[in-house]
């Protein structure tokens, strides 16, 4: 502005806007020319701050300097589990050993992997022989009795929640060569579908992409601490505002037979009350014994690193499998209650196909970096069979995604020869790399409606490696239209939590594939579900004159072989519980006595499970947060759970750290992912402001120089044009 | 009026540029002076920590500590490699990134520099040159650059594959670039030529 202003009656004032500047004149100009390309530079430059700022961002590693740490691990932790069956109820007993290596105190922390389901109902501290009880407090309290034992010097331990399916435990002042163990109990109902028990014991953390911007506190340029935990790779960012906690570092060390990482023990006991077809483990090898109809397992090797799932399932004898149960249990004059039922339903393949509708299939595979090595090939293994299930009436899609969304055809084809064989040579070069933005793959899936005449079914292939759950969850509940999203998990430590809630969100159901052997197995039984007809328009009628609040609220549709799980707190049980439901046109009904039921421990608490997994399903369709933090405090103080809002707490009153030597922060590490060929950092920032400040200060140094230079003659000539402009 | 007013302008903005000028050249030529400096006084921690397998900090206030030292005798660069590529330990040296592979280990040791300092030789290492690390013990592992690449740190994360040992560097790019915390990185791969040997 104030050149233009400047300029304009220079000109009018010769009347010659082409008349040249006079040698003595040029100083004036060349003051005018600086301040310009100042202005410029400024306004560029305040520009650029803005984007820059992100970029740089973007790509930090910010730690937190661990004081005086060794580069041996000071802290190792090793783990033992043993899971007890009991009908359709699992008690679980996980102990974890910190072991301080050095000769000074330290605090560990450990991010571990439980199954997405579990109910951690108890924990116990152990000192040598001393067990102190944990108790289960609001999380912040918790937080605070913790920080306040530690600072004074008392061990304590202290469990919290950081995902359902991934948790924390810090260990404060464990003293040099000490050993301190933490045992959690956890409570959770075993998986049934098509006619065989399941179970799944995570290992460990496959590492989550962190999308989003740093938030503000992230400082670079003096390297401070910018995490309270400090335990984890990525830094927080606006959509996952506790990446810190969810990111354990893993170990870069592979695991060998001689050296073990993070080792544990897995033993475990079913009792069915009736004799098994199959015991098998799908990737450890187990020894099994059997007394009577209870069947004890525990690993051929005794320990082994964990790197991988420890998957459990087994099948009753042919015609002894269950088609409905009812496990009952009373705590303080309440009653609790289970109730699992296979609908009644032939699944017989020739009726099943005259129902089924062409399919319009979208398949998204998942080809970030996290699922380089073997769940690549897992994936692509997956894809392919389904690809070969499609008919010539279907129509489908492939979108694959990584930092970004590709969409092989603009919008669904005709499953034909030609574009199925152009989508396999498609599928075949995948390649996998890069970050994992799942919300544009998700929206870019879910965005067209069917035609009419088609269902209209989204494959999801992915490990789930991602922070931001939530937001993909809401994501799915409010765009699924008329579609539903099957998840198909891949690799060794999948995200179980995401492939159920999406799932559950996407009206589908979920599967597991842990090796490519399991690809054939695992999908032909996923289209087998996808293939039959569907069970819905279930209701529970209740006997008349009982008081219940029963969970799931909304019962789901179900898949061919999957059975109906409710959860249920009654009055009385008398009387019988009568369920109905549709399939392919098809009414019934099916009622099932209530009363003489045997006591079974772990219901109510599996009751307050479902009830808290119920409240914060509410949380995703719009119930706000306040709300279900309050009603979820209430479930999980009466029934002592662990929960997004509730930890574990346990203190030793005795101090035993010596003021002076306050202890060092330590982490174990996680073992890597069976399989999982890269591991990824954070990029750091790797360049200093030197040279932007010597630009700068070299600009300004000459811009003082120019304009003392230059002043007597060119002031003169400056005060002639603008006083005549003034005229 | 006006010709008194534009005087005192022209003062100040004369003033002005002069105290910004010198603080901006005062400040680049602290941070260039700093990354010399310090290497030379981690050269006394790092003798310390050979001798008595301790980690020394290099000077008592310092939040990090020297971890190993990266040679690359055709670029004349003999650098003390600092704990943590955070803002405070590459002011004085390249970092080791917590979290991979200590140094002269099994896996991928990540070693990050800034490159207007430290990691300025970055831009004339090539394929085939030979890097040589000495981890805290003494012990000497050589190393041959397989690859070196451009990055986009914005679009994904730093992947590395870890099953054989190898050495990771990397800096910021373009190496003249005059904003810093552009999002591409400069990526050099080496891997491990012999196998470790040590003396004492």
């Amino acid at each position: 502005m104030l050149i233009s202003r400047r300029n304009r009656p220079l000109f009018t004032e010769k009347n010659d806007p082409f008349a040249k500047p006079t040698a003595s004149r040029w100083p004036h100009y060349a003051v005018l020319i600086v301040v310009a390309l100042l202005g410029s530079l400024l306004c560029f430059s305040a520009h650029a701050s803005v984007s820059e700022e992100d970029e740089l961002n973007a790509g930090q590693m910010l730690l937190k300097p661990i004081e005086g740490g060794e580069l041996t691990s000071a802290l190792t932790q090793q783990s033992k589990v043993h899971i007890k069956v009991s009908g359709m109820v699992a008690h679980v007993a996980l102990t974890q050993s910190f072991q301080n290596n050095s000769e000074q105190w330290v605090e560990g922390t450990y991010v571990f992997p439980l199954p997405d389901k579990a109910a951690v109902n108890r924990m116990r501290m152990k000192v040598g022989e001393r067990v102190i009880e944990g108790r289960v407090e609001e999380k912040q309290q918790a937080k605070k009795i913790y920080h306040e034992a530690k600072a004074v010097g008392k061990k304590a331990s202290l469990v919290s929640q950081q995902r359902p399916n991934m948790f924390t435990s810090k260990v404060a002042n464990i003293g040099p060569g000490e050993i301190i163990t933490v045992q959690l109990d956890y409570i959770e109902t075993v998986a049934y579908d098509q006619g065989q028990f399941s179970l799944r014991f995570p290992m460990t953390i496959t590492p989550r992409y962190i999308p989003g911007s740093p938030l503000q506190d992230a400082d670079s340029e003096t390297g401070a601490p910018l995490v309270a935990s400090a335990s984890g790779w990525a830094v927080n960012t606006d959509q996952v505002p506790d990446a810190s906690e969810i990111t354990p570092f893993i170990n870069p060390k592979l695991p060998t037979p001689q050296q073990l990482i993070n080792p544990i023990t897995v033993t475990a006991e079913l009792d069915m009350s009736m004799p098994l077809q199959v015991v098998e483990s799908a990737y450890h090898n187990i020894v099994l014994s059997r007394k009577d109809n209870r069947y004890q397992l525990r690993l051929a090797s005794g320990q082994v690193s964990m790197t991988q799932d420890f998957s459990l399932h087994w099948q009753p004898q042919s015609g002894s499998a269950p088609r409905a149960a009812l496990f009952s249990e009373q705590v303080d004059g309440k009653n609790y209650a289970l109730l699992l039922m296979v609908p009644p339903i032939q699944n017989s393949a020739t009726e099943g196909a005259s129902a089924v509708l062409p399919k319009e299939a979208i398949y998204i595979i998942d080809t970030s970096g996290s699922m380089d090595g073997v769940s690549i090939e897992q994936a692509r293994q997956s894809l392919l069979f389904a690809l070969a299930q499609l008919n010539p009436q279907d129509r489908f899609n492939v979108i694959s995604f990584s930092s970004t969304t590709h969409t092989l055809f603009n919008s669904a084809v005709s499953a034909s020869a030609k574009n199925i064989d152009y989508a396999r040579r498609y599928v075949g070069g995948l390649q996998s790399g890069g970050g994992t933005e799942m919300l544009s793959a998700l929206q870019a899936a879910l965005r067209d409606e069917a035609e009419a005449g088609f269902v209209r079914q989204v494959m999801f292939i992915t490990d789930g490696a991602v922070g931001n759950e939530e937001a993909l969850f809401t994501t799915i509940h409010r765009q699924l239209g008329n579609s539903r999203l099957f998840t198909v998990g891949i690799g060794s430590a999948p995200n179980s939590h995401f492939m159920r809630k999406a799932a559950q969100f996407g009206r589908g159901s979920f599967t597991h594939i842990g090796k490519v052997s399991e690809v054939q197995e695992k999908m032909t039984s996923l289209f087998n579900k996808l293939d039959n007809p569907i069970v819905s328009d279930i209701h529970v009628n209740w006997p008349q004159g009982t008081k219940v609040e029963s969970y799931p609220k909304r019962l789901p549709d179900l898949y061919s072989g999957e059975p109906l799980l409710v959860a249920v707190k009654i009055t009385k049980l008398q009387g019988a519980v009568s369920l109905s439901g549709k399939a392919a046109d098809r009414q019934w009904q099916q009622d099932i006595q209530l009363n003489g039921v045997q006591n079974h421990s772990g219901v109510a608490t599996l009751w307050a499970r479902e009830k808290i997994a119920s409240l914060l399903d509410e949380k995703t369709t719009g119930r706000p947060e306040p709300e279900v933090r309050q009603a979820v405090l209430d479930v999980a103080l009466t029934h002592q759970l662990v929960t997004p809002y509730t930890s574990f707490i346990a203190v030793e009153q005795v101090i035993s750290r010596p003021a002076e030597e306050g202890p060092a922060a330590e982490a174990v590490s996680s073992a890597r992912a069976k399989g999982q060929a890269a591991q990824n950092y954070v990029y750091p920032q790797t360049a200093t402001g030197a040279q932007l400040s010597l630009l700068w200060g070299v600009l300004l140094l000459l811009i003082a120089a120019i304009v003392k230079v230059c002043s007597p003659a060119a002031m003169k000539g400056e005060q002639v044009f603008l006083s005549g402009g003034v005229k | 009026m006006i010709f008194l007013t534009l005087k005192l302008i022209r003062k100040a903005v004369i003033a002005l540029c002069l105290v910004a000028g010198g603080f901006l050249l005062a400040d680049s030529g602290w941070i260039y002076a700093k990354a010399e400096l310090a290497q030379k006084l981690i050269e006394d921690a790092w003798s310390q920590t050979l001798e008595t397998g301790a980690t020394v900090k290099p000077w008592p206030w310092a939040d990090t500590w020297p971890v190993a030292r990266l040679e690359a005798a055709s670029h004349d660069v003999d650098l003390y490699v600092l704990q943590g590529t955070h803002g405070s330990s590459l002011a004085f040296g390249p970092g080791y990134l917590i979290g991979s592979a200590t140094p002269g280990d099994e896996g991928a040791t990540i070693i990050a520099g800034h490159r207007d300092t430290h990691f300025r030789f970055m831009e004339e290492l090539q394929q085939g040159d030979l890097l040589k690390l000495t981890d805290n013990e003494g012990g000497q592992h050589h190393y041959r650059i397989k690859t070196l690449a451009v990055v986009d740190s914005s679009q994904q994360e730093l992947t590395v594959k870890s099953d054989e040992k190898q050495l990771v560097l990397v800096t910021c790019y373009p190496f003249d670039a005059i904003n810093s915390g552009g999002p591409l990185r400069y990526v050099v791969n080496a891997t491990a030529r012999a196998p470790r040997t040590r003396h004492m």
